[in-house]
Formats: C-alpha cells, sequence, structure tokens
C-alpha cells in the first residue's frame, strides 16, 4: 500500500477500528516498515484522539431546571384550556410545506375578490370585518414570519413564539 | 452515564413531575456536556440542554424502549444541538461570548486536580473551536461517546462516507493546529 494510501486509513478506519482485519494487518504491516507514517500516526494520536481522552463531565446551573420546569407548567396550562387547545389547532397548518400553503392562500385571496367585487356595497357586512381579519392574519404569516414557512421550524414552542402565543 | 430504568421513564411519561426530575439529575451532566461541546458556549449549552429535556418531556410517553434511553437521548441532544450551532452560526459569529468558562464547574472528584481540569476544558474549547459544528458533532460521537460509523451515521441522519470525510477534515485542522502548537512551544 502506498503511504498516501495508508495515511488515509491512519486517520479515520484504522484509528476508529473500523478496518477489516485483512487491511488492518496491511497497514501495521506497513507502519512497522515506514518510518514517515509511523510519526504520522504518532500524530494523529497526539493532537486528535488524545486531547479528547481526558474530557470530563460538566454540570448545568440550577437555573436550567427551574427554566425547564416553567416552561413545562406553560404548556399544561396552556393544553388545559380552549384557547391553547385553538391555537394547537393552527399548527398543523403551519406545517404544510410552502407551494401548498401559497396554493390555499392565493385561492382564498380570489375568492375574497371575487365575492368583494360581486357585493360593493356590503362592507358594513359582519362577514366582511371577519374575512378582513383573517387576511391581515395570513398576510402576517407570510410576511412577518417567512421562518415559519421553510420547514426550519419544528418546535411548537417555536412556533407559538414566532406567531406571538 | 448510566441507564434509566423502564419504570422510572414510563412514571415521567404519565406526567409524574418527580420522576421527570429524577431523571433530569441524573442525565442532565451527560446532556450539557454533549451539547456544550457542539456549540462551544455556555449559555448555548444551556440552551440546547432546555430544548433538549423540553422535548424528552414531550415524547417521553411514546418512548418504546426498543433502543436504548441513552441512544435516544443522545441522538435528540446531538441534533438539538447540531441545529443549535448552525442557526448561531448563521445569524452570528462570536459574540455571545469570548471568555473560557468556569473550570470549577467541571466534575472532578479530586478537587486538587481542578486546575488540571481546567486546563483540559479550555484546549478542548480551543481544539474544537477550529472545527465546524458538523466536523464537531462527529468528533464529540467518536471521541468522546465511543460511537462506531454506522451509530454516527444514522444519529445524524448522513451516510458513513460523509462521516469519514468529515472526521478525516476535523483531524487534519486538528493535526495543523498540534504542528503549530509545538512549534511555538519550540520542541
Ligand atoms: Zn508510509
Amino acid at each position: 500500500m502506498e503511504c498516501k494510501k495508508v495515511r488515509d486509513r491512519l486517520i479515520t478506519d484504522y484509528v476508529d477500528k473500523e478496518l477489516g482485519t485483512e487491511e488492518n494487518t496491511e497497514v501495521g504491516r506497513h507502519l512497522a516498515a515506514c518510518s514517515g507514517c509511523r510519526e504520522f500516526s504518532e500524530a494523529v494520536q497526539r493532537s486528535a484522539v488524545i486531547p479528547f481522552k481526558e474530557a470530563g463531565e460538566m454540570q448545568p446551573d440550577g437555573v436550567v431546571w427551574q427554566r425547564i420546569q416553567e416552561k413545562i407548567e406553560t404548556e399544561r396550562a396552556r393544553s388545559g384550556n380552549w384557547f391553547g387547545r385553538l391555537a394547537d389547532a393552527w399548527v398543523p397548518l403551519l406545517r404544510m410545506p410552502p407551494p401548498v400553503f401559497r396554493v390555499a392562500f392565493v385561492t382564498a385571496l380570489i375568492l375574497v375578490v371575487v365575492v368583494l367585487a360581486k357585493w360593493p356595497s356590503s362592507y358594513a357586512d359582519p362577514a366582511y370585518g371577519y374575512i378582513s381579519e383573517q387576511m391581515t392574519f395570513m398576510g402576517e404569516l407570510r410576511s412577518g414570519n417567512a421562518d415559519l414557512m421553510n420547514g426550519d421550524l419544528k418546535d411548537y414552542d417555536q412556533m407559538f413564539e414566532a406567531i406571538g402565543g | 452515564m448510566q441507564e434509566i430504568e423502564k419504570e422510572l421513564i414510563t412514571k415521567a411519561g404519565q406526567g409524574d413531575m418527580r420522576a421527570f426530575r429524577e431523571i433530569y439529575q441524573r442525565v442532565s451532566g451527560y446532556v450539557y456536556t454533549l451539547a456544550y461541546r457542539v456549540v462551544n458556549t455556555k449559555h448555548d449549552a444551556e440552551e440546547v440542554t432546555q430544548d433538549v429535556f423540553l422535548k424528552i418531556h414531550r415524547s417521553l410517553n411514546s418512548f418504546k424502549f426498543e433502543a436504548s434511553f441513552k441512544t435516544w437521548l443522545y441522538r435528540i441532544a446531538v441534533n438539538t444541538a447540531l441545529n443549535h450551532a448552525k442557526k448561531r452560526s448563521r445569524v452570528t459569529r462570536r459574540e455571545v461570548e469570548e471568555t473560557f468558562e468556569d473550570p470549577a464547574t467541571v466534575t472532578q472528584p479530586d478537587a486538587g486536580k481542578r486546575l488540571e481540569a481546567g486546563e483540559t476544558e479550555s484546549q478542548l474549547k480551543i481544539l474544537l473551536d477550529q472545527l465546524n459544528p458538523d466536523q464537531r458533532a462527529c468528533i464529540v460521537l467518536r471521541e468522546i461517546e465511543g460511537v462506531d460509523y454506522q451509530g454516527i451515521a444514522s444519529s445524524l441522519g448522513i451516510n458513513i462516507n460523509t462521516v469519514r470525510s468529515r472526521l478525516k477534515r476535523a483531524r487534519e485542522t486538528l493535526m495543523v493546529l498540534g504542528r503549530k502548537e509545538v512549534a511555538s512551544h519550540g520542541m
């Protein structure tokens, strides 16, 4: 085996014990005969393996548990009342992939425009208030919270923060 | 980290807060340390630890006992930490913390060894700082958790060749740093 190929193994599969027996023996034989590769192997150990062997365990500050406890209590309170459950019902909508959401939005927009065009004198209608409220909500979701649409946010919590819940 | 008994997991999954706290006390050091190695700042490691335990709390009742609790835990922890680190490096580089954390928070049975432990921590932090989050996650799983290539690949949802090339890049970087250190100490 050439030195280059040996060193590729030395820095990965050999040091991580992922080589098959045959190849392992071959690398070992090369090491016994080649001082350059032996030095390389020692350098791998010294700089990239041994420093991690002495890694200790750290403990988080007490405040971390307090925050966790508070969040859990908030989540429990949310799932215990009707408003929380209503908010939960929105989440599947937010999980939709962007194209689906966009199509749904555009369809809703066209529908509303058509309805309003056919109903010019009905601006005082209670339905108009409701529809415009929904429009604002959808618009906010689209503009201010682009993050919600890119599939990056998977947490309920992050979503609620993003929609101000 | 010791394994957690089935009974305790079941209890916590049913909403028993005392049982959940017991689990937290037993594994939070493990989660926090793993997170810290990947995100490399105290503040971010705390946020990740919090997120991990909230995720665990939400999904404990659906834990199937097919995989070991430890495997389940480090998978959640490493992925949460990795996502956090990537998001962080997208937003700002290095504005939260520049200083090293208090070495006294490192658990060491012998108090006399604290200074040494502090040095080891600072050294580790310098080394891990040279790597990108993807490389750090691979190195941490491999070197500190002792996970094999297949385990790393399935934990991170990447293929084995990617694991291999990330470890290779990471170690090459660490070796360059090692050479510089040797040179600067005149050895
Ligand atoms: Zn050679």
